[in-house]
């Protein structure tokens, strides 16, 4: 039986993807932002961690992050710590999980099936999660949809949702918001309908792009073809899978319902894409 | 050369997936992804290293219902755009 780490008032501990993460750090500050930042993941107790980071500010202020086979990685300010973190998790649930297809893509329950939104950085993934939440959509990621080739379900990955623009006025910042210099850090305890904790089939995947000057939101329908294409392009560890991931690509664009989106207001966005998951229901 | 004498074959590092009627084409070397219409998904799935362009022109012309003329342009074009890709080359019977 190997020891069980409680969870003590310098240590964070998290469970994702059945990884078990233990962070320590003396740092009270950090440990707020740590944990604003994965409250949904949080766990009491884990048998071994299988990541286990220590974290330490130094008198000058940065903040360096130790792991055993990482070379130390020191960040400036907290925003910085907080994506050489999250970065290092991503890649070790990568090599950890190799059975799952990592999308960049945020994810949503809405009436037990699921949505995905996929896109590349800065293409409104994470605002547009935010205004879903908003419109009855639960939530499960803005950045990372693991699924698993064999059922076809994604599987969560909620970290607190990370703005890096201030909201429209009608979606406004919760109180007890996250701000670092990099970005917005919205806590899952925020959400108004809460965090979807198990894998779900996805019934429609969205390709999201937001158009500034676009007065209202848009859709297309797209092929499989188009759509694994497109799926393809936004995965991260397509080399783990055979057929170089393509096969995984193209069984996902055939078992959903795919749409370029343009998103524009942001109210009007989330009812768009709910009436697709309504329609495709 | 004349089309009865040529063959178009993929390159090395090409990974293909048919998704409905079309098709994907992973270039593993180059890391670029191409996505094929059905017509010419249709034409790549004839591609065995056997088959001359000439022959791939025939069964379109019959697959689609089609004049062989017609048929020839459209799969000369959308080999030599294939080939243009580097995802095809072309060597003689």
């Amino acid at each position: 039986m190997k020891p069980t780490e409680i969870h003590s008032d310098e240590t964070v501990l998290l469970k994702t993807l059945g990884i078990g993460i233990r962070i320590r750090c003396k740092d009270s500050g950090l440990r707020e932002i740590l944990t604003r930042n994965f409250r949904a993941m949080q766990t009491k107790a884990i048998v071994e961690p299988d990541l286990d980071y220590t974290v330490e500010r130094t008198s000058s202020g940065s903040i360096t992050l130790h792991r055993d086979g990482l070379l130390p990685v020191r960040a400036r300010m907290e925003g910085e710590f907080v994506y050489n973190l999250e970065h290092d998790v991503v890649i070790e649930l990568q090599r950890r999980r190799r059975d799952l297809y990592f999308l960049h893509a945020a994810a949503l329950e809405f009436n037990g099936k699921g949505l995905i939104l996929v896109a590349q950085s800065g293409h409104g993934k994470s605002t547009t999660a935010w205004g879903l939440v908003h419109a009855g959509f639960r939530y499960m990621s803005d950045e990372l949809a693991p699924i698993a080739p064999s059922s076809l379900k994604i599987h969560p990955y909620p970290h607190a949702i990370c703005l890096k623009k201030i909201p429209p006025q009608s979606h406004p910042l919760p109180g007890n918001v996250v701000r670092t210099e990099r970005a917005f850090h919205i806590p899952t305890t925020s959400i108004p309908t809460g965090v979807w904790k198990r894998p779900i089939p996805i019934q429609v995947a969205c390709f999201v792009r937001y158009d500034p000057q676009a007065r209202t939101p848009s859709v297309d329908s797209i092929g499989p073809g188009e759509a694994g294409a497109r799926l393809y392009a936004n995965a991260l560890n397509p080399l783990a899978h055979r057929s170089s991931g393509l096969t995984e690509a193209a069984r996902i664009a055939r078992s959903c319902r795919s749409f370029r989106v343009s998103t524009a207001d942001l109210r009007q966005s989330a009812e768009l894409i709910q009436k697709l998951m309504t329609e495709e229901a | 050369m004349k089309d009865d004498n040529i063959i178009h074959t993929p390159v090395e590092g090409i990974v293909v997936e048919k998704v409905g009627n079309e098709a994907l084409v992973l270039d593993t070397a180059r890391g670029k992804i191409h996505q094929l219409n059905s017509t010419a998904a249709y034409i790549w799935s004839l591609l065995d290293g056997v088959r001359s362009d000439h022959d791939i022109a025939q069964m379109v012309s019959s697959e689609f219902d089609i004049d062989l003329e017609t048929a020839s342009k459209d799969v000369r074009t959308t080999l030599q755009v294939l080939t243009e890709l580097e995802v095809l080359k072309a060597t003689g019977r």
